[in-house]
């Protein structure tokens, strides 16, 4: 990949977190890697060019950590759930910036709630890429406000208490 | 306060009167720590922990109802409600349903999540009992009162994540498990309508816990009075 094409790196699997560019100098260590919101993992590394979306990829991750949710404690099983369908109506450009507290929200919940590892780390992909990427984030949320876009509008899917 | 060696937080804080919430818990059986709403935070760790299967330490300050636990908690129950079918209305644990007490104790009158509306099965195949996996909430009382207080292990836990339901046998209909001893213990033991006598209809089923209580006290302290 030529240089200043890469957009991120992401480490530990599933759930691990995607560091971005400009933190690439960092050392692949235990101690470092979760400093940045990801984790060593099994050490492997996916590298992603400027063309990812980060939304997409966190989307891509929580489909695969709420399939593999053993489903015993409620966070991991219905929060992966629901941290999915709401990064789907994130993609689906049905949401607003405010969705993205929620999101949060609910990631810290099963992050600080579930049974084991796999809740607790289940959120990073989420929360390292709104942590790194937010503007890939406010682009697929501030597109929902705009009335020339296909899809509903934002306040038809939110449901404030 | 002092308390015996290997007393749970949870136990501990019942006998000063403080209430944790529980919904996986049940008085006589193994806890299994997952339903997640008796977690509670520890002076000097980071972590939440599970009262019904953490033992209290020599010195351990403990918090029950911070802003934070009860969040959390809310969010459960929220989770609950969403994940599931549960129709108060026409269902026959209607005003005597633990799910029902801890949405009012939490303060959840409403779900900030969709309803996912799955499609799940109900099973009358046996005599005198039927499941009604839309109102499970995945608790697995069933599977260890069933296990070790009645030995005849019918209920057990198939799939996984969302899909998760309890199962009957080898996921057989209930009426052909030939292992059912019919004691009705999981009748009791069920913190929702999930699992009821055939011919209760709404608002009437009636459990009796004193049941599963004599059973546990007979066997471990060799008490048997009512």
């Amino acid at each position: 990949m030529p240089d200043g094409e890469v957009k991120a790196v992401q480490t530990g699997g599933p759930s691990g977190g995607c560091i971005p560019a400009h933190l690439l100098d960092t050392s692949v260590d235990y101690e470092s890697l979760v400093a940045l919101g990801s984790m060593m993992g099994s050490g492997g590394m996916v590298v992603m060019d400027q063309e990812t979306d980060m939304v997409e990829v966190a989307h891509y991750y929580m489909d695969f950590c709420r399939e593999e949710s053993c489903g015993k404690c409620i966070p991991c099983r219905a929060g992966t759930v629901q941290l999915y369908e709401m990064l789907s109506q994130i993609l689906a450009g049905r949401a607003t910036l405010a969705d993205l507290d929620r999101l949060k929200d609910l990631c810290q919940f099963v992050k600080a709630t579930s049974l084991c590892g796999l809740g607790q780390s289940a959120p990073n992909p989420v929360l390292s890429t709104l942590t790194y990427f937010p503007e890939d984030y406010a682009r697929v949320c501030g597109l929902a406000q705009d009335p020339q876009r296909e899809g509903r509008p934002a306040e038809s899917v939110e449901v404030q208490p | 306060m002092a308390v015996e060696a290997g007393t749970t937080l949870l136990k501990a804080a019942q006998a000063v009167g403080i209430a944790i919430p529980v919904l996986c818990h049940l008085e006589g059986v193994s806890d299994v720590g997952a339903c997640r709403l008796c977690l509670v935070e520890i002076q000097g760790s980071s972590k939440l922990l599970p009262a019904c299967v953490t033992e209290a330490t020599e010195g351990m300050v403990i918090q029950t109802q911070t802003p934070t636990l009860q969040q959390h908690r809310r969010l459960i129950v929220e989770l609950l409600f969403a994940e599931g079918n549960h129709v108060c209305a026409v269902c026959v644990a209607n005003g005597n349903c633990e799910l029902q007490d801890l949405a009012i104790a939490v303060g959840m009158d409403h779900s900030r999540f969709p309803y996912r509306f799955p499609h799940r099965a109900v099973d009358i195949s046996h005599p005198q009992f039927g499941i009604d996996h839309n109102r499970c909430v995945l608790c697995t009382r069933c599977v260890r009162v069933c296990d070790e207080i009645e030995g005849a292990h019918v209920w057990d836990v198939a799939q996984r994540g969302e899909h998760t339901r309890v199962i009957t046998g080898l996921d057989q209909p209930w009426g052909d498990v030939e292992a059912c001893t019919r004691c009705g213990k999981c009748v009791d033991a069920c913190p929702t309508g999930a699992i009821f006598r055939k011919g209760t209809t709404v608002a009437e089923l009636a459990r009796d816990r004193s049941r599963l209580e004599f059973l546990v006290n007979a066997r471990e302290k060799r008490e048997w009075t009512r």
